[in-house]
């Protein structure tokens, strides 16, 4: 090996040996760094919530028996069955209809006649307030809740043949589903 | 004359010497060839990334052909070295003289280019404040470190991180076990979730993705790491994605995140206006446009950002690039290149130089 040849062997190793990684740093004031809050801060609780509702949009418990099926429609949330029971979370934009049209729309899911007024129930689970409706045809029931988040209406609906199942399924549900955004 | 001054005049003439120029010429040819045909693969913005603005071509990380910045640099000292070595100052030799010096400033100012010009976007609400852009193709890992009312950004470019790295970034050591350049997170909401890792890597599964090469394509890198902090403690195992909009927090001491390179501006841009118009009876955009404030200490400019008319402000062009969410996100694109000049000041002595060697042939000519 010639000197030329070993002094073009030592300038690649100095090229290769620029490119290593260096980490530089630099100050903001705390209102310029303007990134969306950390999560998982230890003294913040637990930060599943906020990373299931970070994918989401909203957080609801795990449901360890029922399955998860995907709709082809965009306004269907989450669709979660155990054998006959089918809970759905759907969210409306805009124009939602009025109650009336609603219940009547839920009335007829069931194979029930329309009616000319109708109302929903104001009712508490956890900590937030729900529009709720109970509704049966036979076997069929159906329990439905309805909740304004900014212009958005949410409607959780629960259809099944096991009113007790779907009574104690209901409330657990409701009181841990959470349709606030993301922290 | 001494050794050492032998032998530099002697490297002198080689390097101003013709052989250099031919094997540098032949070597862009190839390097043009194949990077042209990787550009299939690769698509424009990588080819020029792995190709041009590099000082080597990699495979499979060794170094295997010199890069468009290695070439470069070769024909410009050769470029440099010949004229030391041949000048001659008479009118005579004034046309070819400014042709090659148009060559050195294309060259130079191509290779200023690539190392300081930055091209981002700022994606901006109606109504939000931006003090940075994003890089489109650019990660880079950042550990937020706040005291008081500062927040210390550590930072380090993604494209310098390999597996297997150890990086001491502030109150934190954080050691790369894995890095995928294009993935997605999928939560895991059963009960088995990863009990080993904290953070993030405990409720997410990682599925890897094809890179995707197209020009304005976002990859979400996704990086396994271990940290500790400089003491040696070991805080566990977390997992860091572009694909996450939030830093995550590793124990209370800092937040750790993996996003697109951020560039800081010392002003601020707020949107107060976006306009979409479009041809009527059709989605085809006929008129959008941006109405800006820019904040610069105590000042307040308002701004009208439309399509062909950018905002030029401090070295940094703000063209009108696309919008989202209903109209209510405008995307502009910055450009910010401190030697955009330098193809048109080449061009023009070009230009000086040919008619100068054109006019004196034509005049021996008669």
């Amino acid at each position: 090996m010639t000197r030329g040849h070993f002094w073009l062997i030592a300038l690649m190793c100095v090229g290769l040996v620029g490119c290593q990684p260096t980490v530089t740093h630099y100050d903001l004031p705390n209102h310029r760094v303007q990134t969306n809050p950390a999560l998982g801060h230890p003294n913040a609780g637990a930060d599943y919530p906020a990373y299931k509702r970070m994918v989401w949009g909203f957080y609801w418990p795990d449901m360890p028996d029922w399955s998860r099926e995907t709709t082809s429609d965009t306004w269907t949330r989450l669709r979660l069955v155990r054998g006959d029971m089918v809970l759905t979370v759907t969210q409306l934009s805009g124009d939602s209809g009025t109650v009336l049209s609603n219940v009547n729309r839920w009335r007829r899911q069931l194979g029930l006649a329309p009616v000319t007024t109708a109302a929903m129930i104001p009712k508490t689970y956890g900590q937030t307030h729900y529009d709720t409706l109970v509704l049966r045809a036979g076997a069929s029931h159906m329990r439905v809740a309805q909740q304004a988040v900014g212009a958005d209406q949410w409607f959780v609906k629960l259809t099944g043949s096991d009113p007790v199942a779907m009574a104690a399924v209901w409330g657990e549900f409701l009181a841990e589903l959470s349709l606030t955004q993301v922290p | 004359m001494s050794r050492i001054g032998a032998r530099l005049k002697h490297a002198f003439h080689a390097l101003a010497g013709l052989k250099i120029a031919v094997v540098g010429l032949v070597l862009g040819f190839v390097l043009v060839l194949v990077g042209t045909l990787d550009q299939v693969n690769l698509g424009i913005y990588y080819t020029v990334k792995v190709y041009f603005k590099s000082w080597w071509v990699y495979w499979h990380g060794w170094p295997v052909f010199p890069g468009g910045m290695s070439i470069g640099l070769l024909l410009g000292v050769n470029l440099v070295f010949a004229h030391i070595k041949r000048f001659q100052w008479s009118m005579k030799k004034m046309g070819i003289w400014l042709i090659h010096s148009s060559l050195l400033v294309l060259l130079i100012g191509g290779a200023i280019s690539g190392f300081v010009s930055q091209e981002s976007q700022m994606i901006i609400r109606e109504g939000d404040t931006r003090w940075y852009s994003e890089s489109v193709h650019d990660t880079e890992l950042v550990v937020l470190h706040t005291q008081g009312d500062t927040t210390r950004v550590f930072q380090i470019d993604m494209a310098n991180v390999q597996a297997n790295d150890s990086i001491a970034m502030g109150p934190l050591v954080i050691t790369v076990e894995s890095r995928l350049n294009n993935a997605i997170l999928r939560l895991i909401d059963d009960a088995n979730r990863w009990q080993s890792a904290q953070g993030a890597g405990r409720y997410f599964s990682v599925e890897p993705r094809p890179v995707d090469r197209r020009p304005d394509a976002r990859n979400h890198m996704a990086l396994w790491v271990r940290i500790h902090t400089q003491d040696g403690t070991d805080l566990g195992r977390f997992l860091v994605s572009s694909w996450l909009n939030h830093p995550q927090w590793v124990g209370d001491i800092a937040t750790i995140a993996l996003r697109p390179t951020r560039y800081y501006y010392p002003y601020s841009v707020t949107l107060m206006e976006f306009t979409h118009r479009q041809h009527p009876g059709t989605t085809i955009p006929s008129y959008f446009s941006s109405d800006v404030i820019v904040t610069d200490g105590s000042v307040r400019q308002p701004f009208h950002i439309y399509m062909n008319h950018p905002l030029r402000y401090q070295g940094v062009t703000y063209f009108q690039a696309s919008f989202d969410d209903a109209d209510t996100v405008s995307i502009l694109q910055l450009v910010k290149n401190p030697v955009w000049w330098s193809p048109y000041f080449a061009c023009l002595v070009l230009g000086v130089g040919l008619v100068w060697h054109m006019v004196l042939m034509m005049r021996r000519l008669r």
